[in-house]
């Protein structure tokens, strides 16, 4: 048993190592008590950091862009009324850009929050439902 | 006098009448039961995302976007696409920042979700002031634009038929808000939505078409026509006559943004969807949509400009409300064949559908707060069927005000006033929100604060802004009392409504804030994922 044991991923661990731990004693209970329930806190910490990225990468971006568009109206006329492509003056272009831009904005938040938000948020959600039965049942 | 000819006018006549019973009839069929309080006020949540996102941005489109940033953009060129696209930014502002946050917490109005860390009369009855001195406002002038279109579609000028057609359009929207709630009116939002976004669709490829499909040939001759020539595509021509141009353009932008999605008849339809995920989802259609509108209304209304040209524009009113009018109707050619008096039709149908619809929602708004926000604190709380009763007996006491004060008041410059529901949700409605869903150590105090600091600044700023006096735009043209050099009160009170609760919050001590820390994460799971409460 022991040549094959260092391989063992962790996770698998526990359940291959029961029968010669029990000679042991000491060890199963040092690994099993840190973690008596599922991680709660964790998992609320790790969600509110994802929101809190989330909607700060978000918001910024969105923002900043209309910030500096509007510093660049007013403080820069003249860049902004140099004609671009088609003989629009650039800043009428830049204007118009944030169109396409804001659909595209749409999109990249809602892929973003389906990768990193929901499946935290599901998790917590799952946690809070075993949780409170649990303290239900002890009232 | 308007220069619409005969068949374009009675198509336009029998295309309002229908829609009007065939909207009634909707509402009454989908309104809900005598005592189901749940479903007048959010529909169960049962809304599917599409439906819901086309619901928000039929509230977010009222006529005062159409029309007034229409008019602006028809005048002023750049300034007024510059507008239209800070009111797209503070929609998706509110879909990055708020919407998730807002539905966890909330359940009925803004009441609800700003006392669910503060449970207290103070916060509720404060709160249910704001709403109403947010929305009336905003009513009046809506209200005020019904008279103004109808008399100018169907070419009548009479001041008593004007005022006929307030208190007709007054009578139609309070019974959209009481019979319907909130099923009923999101489903003439629906409605209103896809006849706008339709009939805009459609005078988008027509004026395209006349212009070969190169929209720098539109812009082109917009300018050529503005009577401001390349000034027109450049900045600054809606603040000339300012002495602090920048200033007021700052602090107009800045009420839009923070104001425009903050109103509450917008953060209502939050509470109507079902999960988180389908808050996104149906933000991400209402966005969407808004977008595809603000392309379409700047396409219009510089058509207009370059079609009609600018002085006739200004002659058929001041302040150019009618541009996306005359710019669908120029996009038509000179005659009117039948299909296109038909088409025509849809357009003015969308439009004055517009009007009703936002009205409604706005009278629902107010009669959910003061039913609900009033009572909601009460020890014993009412039955609902007495609540319903009371939602719906308040649509009719705020919705008869409104009307007699948009029949007095709708010969007047009415941009002040919307100008006031902007810079409040500015001013109170934003800061309380934003600070009492992120901020740990927000007091109540401090959220009491906020929305009475930030509502009072607006309150006595406008009276000495520019809007209101001393120009030949304003509201009292003759009169001059302006004191307050700016176009918006927003540049002092935004950060008056921001300092009055961050100050409060900071003054009130240690103890207190730890004890606000606490309870804010007692809060935390509930908000972060919006598992519903158990009764």
């Amino acid at each position: 048993m022991s040549p094959d044991f260092p391989e063992l991923p962790a996770a698998q661990s526990s359940y291959d190592r029961p029968l010669p731990s029990w000679s042991n004693g000491q060890e199963p209970a040092g690994a099993l008590v840190p973690r008596p329930r599922p991680g709660a806190h964790r998992t609320l910490r790790l969600l509110r950091r994802a929101y809190r990225w989330h909607r700060r990468v978000a918001a910024i971006t969105a923002l900043g862009y209309f910030v500096a568009f509007l510093t660049l109206t007013v403080k820069a006329p003249a860049l902004m009324a140099r004609p671009g492509p088609g003989g629009l003056p650039t800043g009428l272009l830049l204007a118009l850009a944030q169109i396409p831009v804001t659909w595209l904005a749409v999109l990249v938040h809602e892929a973003a929050a389906r990768r990193f938000v929901d499946p935290l948020a599901r998790r917590a959600r799952r946690q809070a439902r075993v949780a409170v039965p649990d303290r239900e049942q002890a009232l | 006098m308007t220069g619409f000819s005969g068949p374009a006018q009675s198509w336009s006549l029998v295309a309002f009448c229908s829609v009007v019973a065939l909207t009634l009839l909707l509402c009454v069929l989908t309104g809900p039961e005598a005592d189901d309080l749940a479903e007048f006020y959010t529909g169960y949540r049962t809304l599917s995302p599409l439906r819901n996102g086309l619901a928000v941005a039929g509230d977010y489109i009222s006529a005062a976007t159409v029309l007034t940033i229409g008019g602006i953009i028809a005048l002023c060129g750049y300034d007024g696409i510059v507008l239209a696209l800070s009111a797209l930014l503070s929609l998706l502002l509110l879909m990055f920042l708020l919407a998730e946050p807002l539905h966890n917490t909330g359940r009925y109005t803004m009441g609800d979700a700003l006392a669910h860390r503060h449970p207290a009369r103070s916060v509720r009855v404060t709160a249910c002031l704001v709403t109403l001195a947010a929305l009336v406002p905003m009513m009046v002038v809506q209200l005020a634009g019904v008279g103004e279109l109808l008399a100018y579609v169907l070419g009548f000028d009479d001041p008593a038929m004007k005022e006929g057609c307030v208190a007709g359009a007054g009578v139609l929207m309070i019974s959209y808000a009481a019979l319907g709630g909130m099923p009923g009116t999101a489903l003439v939002q629906i409605f209103k939505t896809v006849a706008l976004l339709g009939s805009g669709l459609v005078v988008s490829f027509l004026l395209l078409r006349m212009f070969d499909w190169q929209p720098q040939a539109l812009f082109h001759a917009a300018a050529r026509h503005s009577g401001a020539g390349p000034a027109y595509l450049t900045w600054g021509l809606q603040y000339s006559s300012s002495p602090h141009p920048a200033l007021d353009m700052a602090s107009t932008q800045c009420a839009v943004v923070l104001g425009g999605a903050c109103l509450p008849h917008v953060t209502m339809r939050m509470y109507t969807a079902g999960t988180p995920r389908q808050v996104r989802r149906a933000m991400s259609w209402a966005v969407s949509s808004v977008t595809l509108f603000i392309l379409m209304l700047t396409l219009i209304c510089t058509g207009a400009t370059a079609l009609v040209g600018h002085e006739r524009i200004a002659a058929a009113d001041a302040h150019g409300t009618t541009a996306y009018l005359l710019g669908a109707r120029a996009a038509f050619g000179t005659t009117l064949s039948r299909p296109e008096s038909l088409l025509f039709a849809t357009v003015t149908t969308a439009v004055f559908l517009t009007l009703l619809a936002s009205v409604a929602s706005m009278t629902l708004a107010c009669a959910n707060t003061l039913a609900h926000d009033l009572t909601a604190s009460r020890a014993k709380p009412l039955a609902p069927s007495r609540e319903l009763g009371l939602a719906r007996f308040s649509a009719l006491a705020v919705g008869v005000p409104t009307v007699l004060l948009a029949a007095l008041a709708q010969h007047r410059s009415l941009q002040p006033l919307a100008t006031v529901s902007f810079t409040l949700g500015a001013s109170a409605i934003a800061p309380a929100l934003l600070y009492s869903l992120f901020w740990r150590r927000y007091t109540r105090k401090a959220l009491v604060a906020t929305l009475v600091v930030g509502s009072l600044s607006v309150l006595a700023l406008t009276p000495g802004t520019t809007l209101v006096s001393g120009t030949p735009l304003s509201a009292f043209p003759d009169a001059d009392f302006a004191w307050f050099p700016y176009n918006t009160p927003a540049l002092a009170s935004v950060p008056a409504g921001f300092l009055a609760g961050w100050l409060t919050t900071v003054l009130s001590g240690r103890r207190a804030t730890e004890r606000e820390r606490s309870r804010y994460e007692a809060h935390e799971h509930h908000l972060l994922t919006g598992t519903p409460p158990r009764p």
